[in-house]
Formats: structure tokens, C-alpha cells, sequence
């Protein structure tokens, strides 16, 4: 048998010669879209066929391929994840969290209309907490679920923690950060990245994320004054439907009064939605920077302008299969963020040992549930 | 080392993944029937075949795994020999009851089971209303129609003639089986009649005012009775039940009267159901058809954007037409028909609505 107790086996010992530092590389995808339509197209009949119940085996395929064509130093990832695991925690979320919410929901309902109002809402604020709480540990055990399911070269990720101190977090964290106008919502969502990151690892080491708010104040200022700038767009495209009368058009129906306007909507959208994805450009790219995993350390180098191209391509590829190209959002995320994550540092591999995390039993049902799950 | 042939098979090199570090540890391999043997990496070692899963076919390697060992990976290189992959367990690929079902079966047998859930469930609501007890239904009757009781029409005459033509119409319960149904006349200025769970039809005045000829007020009670007793009512008060149950209550700002008298819709084939009993009535009672074939025929000549009085019962009972044609093919030439109603009863419906002082002209909290 092999010696050495787990994550316990590092350097010498054994008599395995002492690997030299490998400077890392960039991850890489080598898969197809056609490759990925395969797949695809069965999930979707398959889903279909089993009134949804196959999805769970339906999301585990797709994972098993995007992993299995991204490659990290010439080997590739894993996804070893089943789609069993999904199932039954999707059940265990439904029966355990959503049911009783649901219940706990009408019955406070009842109540306020019953004529016990303050008792009622009190009740409702706290099942709001709840569930803001309850949101938070389903975002947690995604992750940890995620990366304990991701393997590369045998080795997979995990973490200590059950999540529900996130969960805690992410219901006052978020609280504070909306209470003020908002004013410290950039603090919230980077502090709550802090501390996902910081409770999960891969291998032998945990990340280490040290983001910070500097430099996001002046994204979220804009994200502030966005509306106002759509305003200002609005008023100068409904001057432009005065334009399109003055070439004669003049609109004589409501619908054709709300048609000559929809430019000016469409404007309002897309530059709100340029500068919302400023912000979260530089929140997403600050955030990766200063997150690191032992001697690596990422960057990602994506822009508002490559997010809103992800975005944008997404709704018309929807819009234009009716629907169907909601398929191939997964695969067209997955390569985004493989595309503009870049690794730098120096691993050995004798000390990439296995993760001695208690692998996580349940799958990301709660996350499910909520209807949250990204990939 | 020897192959399945017999033959001697060359060792074949490939990688091995401790699980322990993400150390590569070159190895080369010879099976047999025993096992997969392993040389190179720290000691040798065998690893029976039932121990060995196959994890995935990469574009490059296949990748083996241990059941025993988890983290354990071997990735045997492209060129590794048929007679090796023949041993190797199939790939896992749909998941495990489709892999061993195959997958063009699993597809058929599953679409196949789907469509018989989706039809049950589709049709649980026709099956299930003609079963539950007539009962049910007056329990479950809305609470705020209830409130219309101040808006209906009674006259000792108009109700003593109303009542002669149901049990007329109604014969099947003429031993009293089922509870008798109540048709009532609502002052309203619609042409319109509705049934109501509970066994409860209410006619509209306007829809009185509207028809020329006793008979084709026994034709369209004839119908709402058919709504009635067919379990029409019920059928759509589940699925009204099934929708909210599905669409979480969005429909809850439609709880006014006036939305839930429009919101019990019946099918297609209830209507036609509904006219079907109808002209089988008025054929035992020796009610002509044909006023109430006019009377649709009437109906047909008004375009639906006519006022709302007229328009209500075009809405809620389309295809005027072929509903006339139908009542005009029940006419029996040889069948000796007598009027619904004489004329000192049908006065008495018509006007029952001007006599009864203490009716309140209803007015649909939707207008409110
Ligand atoms: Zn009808």
C-alpha cells in the first residue's frame, strides 16, 4: 500500500524525490461548442422526457464536460460530482427549508389579517432575516460543494466551515449595507467575497482574499448617478420622438406613441446597465486580484465592456433561438471567466496535498432552491 | 504477463495520481485476468479489475479511478490496446439508470410515463368534479355572491312559473336525488346567465328582456342547468384551484364578485356539453328548439364590440353560429311541442324585475 497518512504526505518522505517549484500557467479551455451542443440537446430532451427531474443529472454532465476541457499545467480539471448528490439535496431544500418557509409565510399572512398586525410583522421581519440568513448558507455550501467536487490531479477543494456564519454575515452585512441609501453597498459585497474566500481551500491551503473598498467608490458613485444620466438620456431620446414628428411621423395610437419612445428605453437600459457593470467590472476584477491560493495569485482582466458583451450576446442568443440558447449560457460563462482568469506564482507539486476537509454530504440543493445556482 | 489471447502484451506507460499530492508518478502497466498491475511507482502493486471505475474519456487519456482509494486517478495515454479498454468498466454517460437502460429507451419510456402524468393531471379536474358528491359543491359556494341575495327578482308568480319550468327541464331528479336547482333573476342589464356552485343559476334581466319567446328562456336555463348537473361547475372551480395553486395567487386581485362570476369559465366541451343536455330536455319536455336557435341567431348578428350588455354572453359562450345550427337540427317535425311557459307565466318572469320593489339594481363591484 501507499504510505504516508493524508495531507500528511509532503516532501521526502517515501523516498518521492523533491519536486523543483513549476512556474503556473494560465488556465486553458481545449473544448468546442459543438462538442458542448451533444450534451446539451440530450440534457434538455432527457429533462424534458422526466418532467425536470433529470436536470440535476443534466447540470452534472455539462459540469463533468466544462471541467474536463479546462486545463490547469497540462492536466485537467475534474468534476466529480454526481448527479444523485443534487437530487437528493434539492428534496432535502424543498422539504426541509422551502416547505416550512412557505408555511411560516401564510401562516404570518394569517395573522396580520386576522388582527394581530404588530405580532404579525414582527413574525414577518423576522422570517425575512431568516431567509436572508437561510440565502446566505445556501451562496456558502455552493461554493464549498463546488470546489469540493473539483478535483485537479486527484486533489480537490473544500472547506471547515458549515456556512451558517456566512449566512449570518451575508443577512447584516447586507442589511447595513443597503440601510443608508445604499451608501455602503460596495463595502458589504467585499467584505462578505473576504469571507467566503477566506473559509474555503483547495489542496493544503486555504485562499487568502484581502480585497478592499478603495478604488470602488468612484464605480459605485457613477452607479449612483447612473439613473439620473438615464434620465438625461430619456429626456433627450423623447425630444428625438418630437424629432421623428417633425419629419412627419406623428404617432396616433398609444402604441405607436410608445413605439417612436422604445429607442429611448432601450438607451436608458443599456447605459445603466454599462455603468452598473463599471462597477462590477472593478469590483469583480479588484476582488480576484487580491484573492490568492498558496504561492498563486489571479487576476482577472475583464472590463465592463467584456461584461456587458457577455451579457448582451446572451439575451439576443436567447431571444433568437427562442429560448433554446439558454442551453449554451453555462458554456458561454464558464470560458468568459476562464478566458480572463490569469494565474501567476510557483507551485510544487509534492506540496500540493490532499485536501483534508470533511467532504461536504450535501450537494448545493438550498442554493437550488433559492434559485441562485450560476453555473 | 499474458493478454486475453494469450499472447504477450507489451507494458503500457502511463500516469498515476496518488490522491496524496498532485505528484505525477509514472507507471507502466500489465494486466490479466486477475487485475491491473502496476510497476515503477514505489512498490508494485495489483488492482483487482472490480476495484477499477472508469471516471470519463478525455480527449486525451482515459481516466480511471479506485473505489477504494478516492483522489486515486490513473489516466492511461490515447494508444492504450483494445484488449485493455475491452476490461476497463463502461464510462459513466447519462447517469447510471439511463446508462444501463440505454438511452434511446430511457427517452421513450420517459417522455412516454410524462405525458401519461401530464394528461392525468390535465384531466384530474373533469374526473375528479363528476365524482365528488353533489354536497361539496353548496359547501363550497363563494361566500360574496352570497350578497346578491338583495339583487334578485322574486314575484310568487315569477318564481312559481321559474320553478315549474326546472323541474320541467330537470326531469332526471324528479324523485329529488340531488338537491333542485334555484334559478333566480338578478336585476342587471346584462345578456347573461351564469351557474353557481351550490346548484345555483341566476339569470340576468337583461338577457329576459332580450328573448322574444318562452322557449328559448328554457333553452338557455336549459344550458346553465346542463352546466349543473354535467359537474361543470365544480370541474372549473378546481381548476381555478389548481391554477392558483400553480401561479402562487396571482390571480387574488381578481376576488371581487364580478371577477369571480367571469373567472368560473367552462371549457369548449363543456359548452357543448351544456347545450347537448339542454336539447335532450327540451326534447323530453316537448320544448321546441328552434326559439332558442333564433335566439342565438340574434346573437350572432351582433359583432362583439356591441355594448357590454350583449357582449357579456358572447364572451363567456363564443361560436353563436354553430350553436343556432345545432338547436335547429333537434327539430323534430312530427314531435307535439308545447310553449314553455303560457303567457301569464312568461309575463310574470319578464316582469318580475319592475314588480319586486325591494330588488336593488346590482351593480358589479367592478363599476364600483
Ligand atoms: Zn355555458
Amino acid at each position: 500500500m501507499l504510505s504516508g497518512g493524508t495531507g500528511e504526505c509532503r516532501g521526502k518522505q517515501g523516498g518521492v524525490p523533491v519536486s523543483e517549484d513549476e512556474y503556473v500557467s494560465d488556465f486553458e479551455f481545449d473544448g468546442n461548442w459543438r462538442e458542448f451542443a451533444a450534451i446539451a440537446f440530450t440534457n434538455l430532451l432527457l429533462t424534458v422526457a422526466t418532467l425536470g427531474i433529470y436536470r440535476f443529472w443534466a447540470t452534472t454532465r455539462t459540469r463533468r464536460y466544462l471541467w474536463s476541457r479546462t486545463l490547469f499545467m497540462g492536466d485537467r480539471l475534474e468534476w466529480t460530482g454526481t448527479g444523485q448528490e443534487l437530487f437528493r439535496s434539492g428534496l432535502m431544500a424543498l422539504v426541509v427549508v422551502l416547505l416550512p418557509l412557505s408555511v411560516a409565510n401564510w401562516a404570518v399572512r394569517l395573522m396580520i389579517a386576522h388582527g394581530y398586525p404588530i405580532v404579525g410583522q414582527i413574525l414577518s421581519l423576522a422570517l425575512l432575516i431568516m431567509f436572508y440568513i437561510l440565502v446566505g448558507t445556501a451562496i456558502f455550501r455552493g461554493l464549498r460543494y463546488r470546489l469540493s467536487r473539483t478535483c485537479w490531479r486527484g486533489i480537490r477543494g473544500g472547506s471547515y466551515h458549515q456556512g451558517l456564519a456566512y449566512g449570518f454575515g451575508y443577512a447584516w452585512k447586507n442589511a447595513a449595507g443597503l440601510l443608508p441609501l445604499g451608501v455602503m453597498f460596495p463595502w458589504a459585497m467585499v467584505s462578505l467575497w473576504n469571507q467566503r474566500w477566506n473559509a474555503v481551500s483547495f489542496g493544503p491551503w486555504s485562499f487568502v482574499a484581502r480585497g478592499r473598498v478603495r478604488g470602488l467608490k468612484l464605480p459605485y458613485v457613477w452607479c449612483y448617478v447612473a439613473p439620473l444620466v438615464g434620465i438625461a438620456v430619456v429626456v433627450l431620446m423623447v425630444r428625438s420622438g418630437t424629432i421623428l414628428t417633425l419629419f412627419g411621423f406623428e404617432p396616433k395610437t398609444p402604441l405607436q406613441w410608445v413605439l417612436i419612445r422604445l429607442p429611448a428605453l432601450f438607451a436608458f437600459i443599456f447605459v445603466f446597465a454599462l455603468i452598473t457593470l463599471g462597477y462590477y467590472a472593478s469590483f469583480f476584477r479588484q476582488m480576484v486580484r487580491s484573492t490568492s491560493l498558496g504561492d498563486m495569485n489571479f487576476s482577472f482582466n475583464a472590463g465592463a465592456v467584456e461584461w456587458m458583451e457577455l451579457y448582451l450576446v446572451d439575451m439576443l442568443l436567447i431571444v433568437f433561438t427562442v429560448g433554446l440558447g439558454s442551453l449554451f449560457i453555462s458554456y458561454r460563462h464558464w470560458t468568459f471567466y476562464v478566458r480572463y482568469l490569469q494565474t501567476e506564482g510557483r507551485i510544487s507539486v509534492d506540496a500540493v496535498t490532499q485536501s483534508a476537509t470533511p467532504s461536504a454530504h450535501q450537494g448545493e440543493g438550498l442554493l437550488d432552491a433559492f434559485n441562485m445556482g450560476a453555473l | 504477463m499474458t493478454g486475453r489471447s494469450g499472447a504477450i502484451t507489451d507494458p503500457v506507460a502511463a500516469d498515476v495520481f496518488d490522491g496524496l499530492t498532485a505528484r505525477r508518478h509514472p507507471v507502466s502497466l500489465t494486466w490479466d485476468t486477475a487485475g491491473l498491475a502496476l510497476a515503477g511507482h514505489e512498490r508494485g502493486e495489483t488492482i483487482g479489475w472490480d476495484h477499477l471505475t472508469t471516471i470519463d474519456w478525455l480527449p486525451d487519456a482515459i481516466l480511471l479511478g479506485r473505489s477504494d482509494q478516492p483522489g486515486w486517478r490513473l489516466k492511461l495515454p490515447p494508444e492504450t490496446p483494445a484488449d485493455l479498454i475491452a476490461r476497463l468498466p463502461p464510462r459513466p454517460r447519462f447517469g447510471r439508470w439511463i446508462d444501463r437502460f440505454g438511452f434511446a429507451k430511457s427517452l421513450i419510456c420517459g417522455a412516454a410515463i410524462s405525458a401519461a402524468v401530464f394528461y392525468a393531471v390535465i384531466n384530474s379536474p373533469n374526473w375528479l368534479g363528476r365524482r365528488l358528491p353533489v354536497a361539496w359543491e353548496t359547501g363550497m359556494s363563494d361566500d360574496s355572491i352570497a350578497d346578491i341575495a338583495a339583487n334578485t327578482c322574486h314575484t310568487p308568480a315569477s318564481d312559481a312559473a321559474l320553478a315549474g319550468l326546472v323541474a320541467r327541464l330537470d326531469r332526471d331528479n324528479a324523485d329529488g336525488h340531488l338537491p333542485t336547482v334555484r334559478v333566480e333573476l338578478v336585476k342587471l342589464d346584462l345578456v347573461n346567465a351564469v351557474a353557481l356552485p351550490g346548484g345555483r343559476v341566476l339569470v340576468f334581466d337583461g338577457l329576459v328582456k332580450q328573448i322574444a319567446s318562452p322557449d328559448a328562456l328554457a333553452g338557455v336555463i336549459g344550458h346553465e342547468i346542463g352546466h349543473v348537473r354535467e359537474r361543470h361547475v365544480m370541474q372549473a372551480m378546481l381548476r381555478e384551484f389548481g391554477l392558483t395553486m400553480v401561479l402562487g395567487g396571482l390571480k387574488s386581485g381578481m376576488s371581487n364578485t364580478f371577477g369571480r362570476l367571469t373567472a368560473l369559465r367552462f371549457s369548449r366541451e363543456a359548452e357543448t356539453e351544456a347545450d347537448t343536455w339542454s336539447r335532450t330536455q327540451l326534447a323530453q319536455a316537448n320544448i321546441s328548439p328552434i326559439p332558442t336557435a333564433n335566439f342565438f341567431t340574434s346573437l350572432e348578428e351582433q359583432s362583439p364590440d356591441s355594448p357590454l350588455p350583449i357582449s357579456a354572453y358572447l364572451n363567456s359562450h363564443p361560436d353563436s353560429a354553430s350553436r343556432a345550427i345545432g338547436f335547429q337540427t333537434a327539430y323534430r317535425r312530427d314531435q307535439p311541442y308545447r310553449p314553455a311557459l303560457d303567457e301569464a307565466q312568461f309575463r310574470a318572469v319578464r316582469q318580475a324585475c319592475e314588480l319586486d320593489t325591494k330588488a336593488k339594481p346590482w351593480v358589479p363591484k367592478l363599476f364600483r
